[in-house]
């Protein structure tokens, strides 16, 4: 046991090295010792270090540690390694919610979205959870119902965002999956994760019984069908939080939880951090790639996490059996 | 009977819709009279009107019914082959990899200099996005789930959704036009397009066509099929070929445009039956009805303003893959 909480340490450490790299790299290449002196300094008139990139790289953080531990618990609970928030409907239902409150209601103020997005991601996981009632549980068959959601509802999203081209630019500043001009006042906005992951990180003792199969984790006396409850509400809340603030970033609550997985194995109260440290560390790099490679024009962090996700999702895809 | 009688409804509703694509919703006047005057005497009689629809009307409408032919046809092909009633050319990835080469010839990042480059790009991403899909989803082995090939599909989709964003962002950042294109818009095509496109719509649907009796024997099961003279390998490098070739020029033509070749094919199951012989022409001849129907919808909805017609064709076709997944599975 000891060698796993090792390893946990060894991506803190990666974590933090990676946000040390996202403060200094960008448009203006800074040194690590002017970042840290302006970061000690915290001067409100430093404009880039204290308040363009700190509060990005904490959103990156907060927000992939979600979507990392999001997709570790939904993974968990459904017992199905190709199960994520993105392929269950949340992402796509918190992205809906999204576009039509922005078109209906132009002037809502940001501090609304990320509650529209929980109604609209808790709304998509409802819609998956009516489709797969009455029929035999199957891996693919509800990998594939999810997806069947998910291109319904993104298909309604594309078709609200095209016909209303004058509101396209909000909602796509929104909708891009990208940390591009979020600040201070985002920050505010994914405050209730600090909330949520704990929330979660308790979930670790259940997931391990359930892990073990339903008769057993009943005989137990894990309460099924209230842990599943309270996992799959834990889960959609943090993903459409995430959605809410900075926009549908898909596959790394599929991906963060594999890569966890083969870290430090399947006892969850290992795996749930390790997936969350994994979490942040791909946000937190795919956006500091995004504002590098083409500085001083960006890559939206979604499409960079898309390019890796995609493929690794293929390569499971590949080698599972069921 | 009852297939005549299907075929011949198809016809009068497709050509019904052509006519109506013709003068319907135009941000100017255009009258009936117009519309015909541009048809028969190419708008040399009945001054502007008559001019526009000869000029942009009528090759609209020729695009549309030419694009949803070939997405119809690619469509029954591809179910034909695989025996999976989900298969079709935007579930299986192949229009996205298809936009993907399109991206990268029509952004310079890789330079073809000689005619024909699009739609060799086009026809290379779609075939290299299909033998990902195949090869990954377990597409030959007979013991995979059906499902594992769209899900194989969606995730090559996504990605090339990805490259094609990165490929545009690279270029260019004028979000308007490029979002309209990789939606499928009818809005630009002319009489370049119908030029490419009716070639290629002739020879997929043809090699269909002929392709068709041995996509019977191979709905039999595929021992059943082999026992009986069918080379199967032969005939999946052919069907490969020519489904490509219809995608590759729809979405050379006019961007990727989803979903009809999931419809069409499994509507005409309904009252067909499998029979390919009937199956692959009524698809083509229902993906125009559906392309040319999208595409008047698509400037319906938001009139004066175009809504791409790729949009409205997911906005119907994804709820008819959410009632299919319940039904195939």
């Amino acid at each position: 046991m000891t060698r796993p909480p090792l390893r946990l340490w060894l991506l803190l450490g990666l974590l933090l090295l990676a946000t040390l790299i996202s403060l200094s790299a960008g448009t203006v290449w800074l040194t690590p010792d002017t970042v840290l002196d302006r970061l000690l300094a915290h001067d409100a008139l430093d404009f880039e270090v204290w308040n363009h990139r700190l509060p990005r790289s904490l959103i990156a953080i907060l927000a992939g540690a979600a979507f990392g531990l999001a997709g570790a618990i939904v993974q968990g609970v459904i017992r199905n390694p190709l199960a994520s928030p993105e392929i269950l409907g949340v992402t796509q239902g918190a992205g809906l919610a999204l576009t039509v409150a922005i078109i209906s209601w132009p002037h809502l103020p940001i501090v609304w979205l990320p509650l529209v997005a929980c109604l609209g991601g808790a709304g998509g996981a409802l819609l998956l959870a009516l489709y797969n009632t009455g029929v035999s549980f199957s891996g693919v068959r509800f990998a594939l119902s999810g997806v069947a959601i998910a291109v319904t509802l993104s298909s309604v999203t594309e078709f609200l965002i095209l016909s209303h081209p004058l509101d396209i630019n909000t909602a796509l500043l929104a909708l891009t999956g990208s940390l591009w001009s979020r600040n201070w006042h985002h920050v505010a906005l994914v405050l209730p994760f600090l909330v949520l992951i704990p929330v979660g990180l308790c979930l670790a003792k259940p997931l391990n019984l359930i892990a073990l199969g339903d008769e057993a984790a009943h005989s137990l006396g894990t309460p099924l069908s209230r842990t599943r409850w309270l996992a799959m509400a834990c889960a959609v809340l943090l993903t459409s939080l995430g959605v809410g603030v900075i926009g549908p970033i898909g596959f790394i609550g599929l991906v963060a939880p594999h890569m966890a997985r083969r870290l430090v194995g399947g006892h969850h109260q290992c795996l749930l951090p390790a997936a969350m440290l994994i979490g942040a560390l791909l946000l937190v790099l795919a956006d500091t790639l995004g504002r590098t490679l083409i500085a001083p024009s960006e890559i939206p962090a979604g499409v960079l996490t898309a390019v890796i996700g995609a493929p690794y999702f293929l390569w499971l895809l590949a080698r599972f059996k069921g | 009977m009852g297939r005549s009688f299907a075929a011949a409804g198809i016809v009068l509703l497709g050509g019904g819709l052509f006519w109506l694509s013709l003068y319907s919703w135009s941000p100017f006047t255009i009258t009936a009279a117009d519309a015909w005057n541009g048809l028969v005497h190419q708008g040399s009689v009945g001054g502007n009107m008559a001019y526009i629809v000869a000029q942009l009307r009528v090759p609209r409408a020729l695009c549309a019914a030419l694009v949803g032919a070939c997405l119809g046809l690619a469509g029954a092909l591809m179910q034909g082959i695989t025996r999976n009633r989900l298969a079709s050319p935007s579930l299986f990835g192949v229009t996205a990899g298809a936009a993907l080469g399109l991206a990268l010839f029509s952004t310079g990042l890789v330079a073809l200099p000689f005619a024909g480059g699009a739609l060799l790009m086009t026809c290379l991403g779609g075939a290299l996005a299909w033998i990902t899909v195949f090869s990954l989803g377990g597409a030959w082995s007979p013991t995979t789930a059906q499902g594992r090939l769209v899900l194989a599909g969606v995730a090559v989709a996504a990605l090339c959704a990805a490259l094609t964003r990165l490929t545009v962002i690279l270029v260019e950042a004028q979000a308007q036009s490029v979002l309209n294109w990789l939606a499928g818009s009818l809005a630009n095509v002319g009489a370049a397009q119908v030029q490419l496109l009716w070639p290629c719509t002739l020879i997929g649907g043809l090699w269909a066509l002929w392709c068709a009796p041995r996509l019977n024997l191979i709905n039999l099961g595929e021992d059943a099929a082999r026992s009986l003279g069918v080379g199967i390998a032969s005939l999946r490098l052919q069907v490969f070929i020519a489904s490509l070739l219809l995608v590759g020029a729809s979405v050379c033509a006019v961007g990727p445009i989803g979903f009809v070749g999931l419809i069409a094919p499994n509507i005409l199951r309904q009252f067909l039956g499998n029979d390919y012989r009937w199956l692959i022409p009524l698809s083509a001849a229902l993906g125009a009805v559906i392309v040319l129907g999208a595409d008047l919808l698509s400037r319906a909805v938001a009139f004066p303003v175009e809504t791409p017609a790729g949009v409205v064709t997911a906005l119907i076709g994804a709820p008819f893959f959410l009632f299919l997944a319940r039904r195939a599975l």
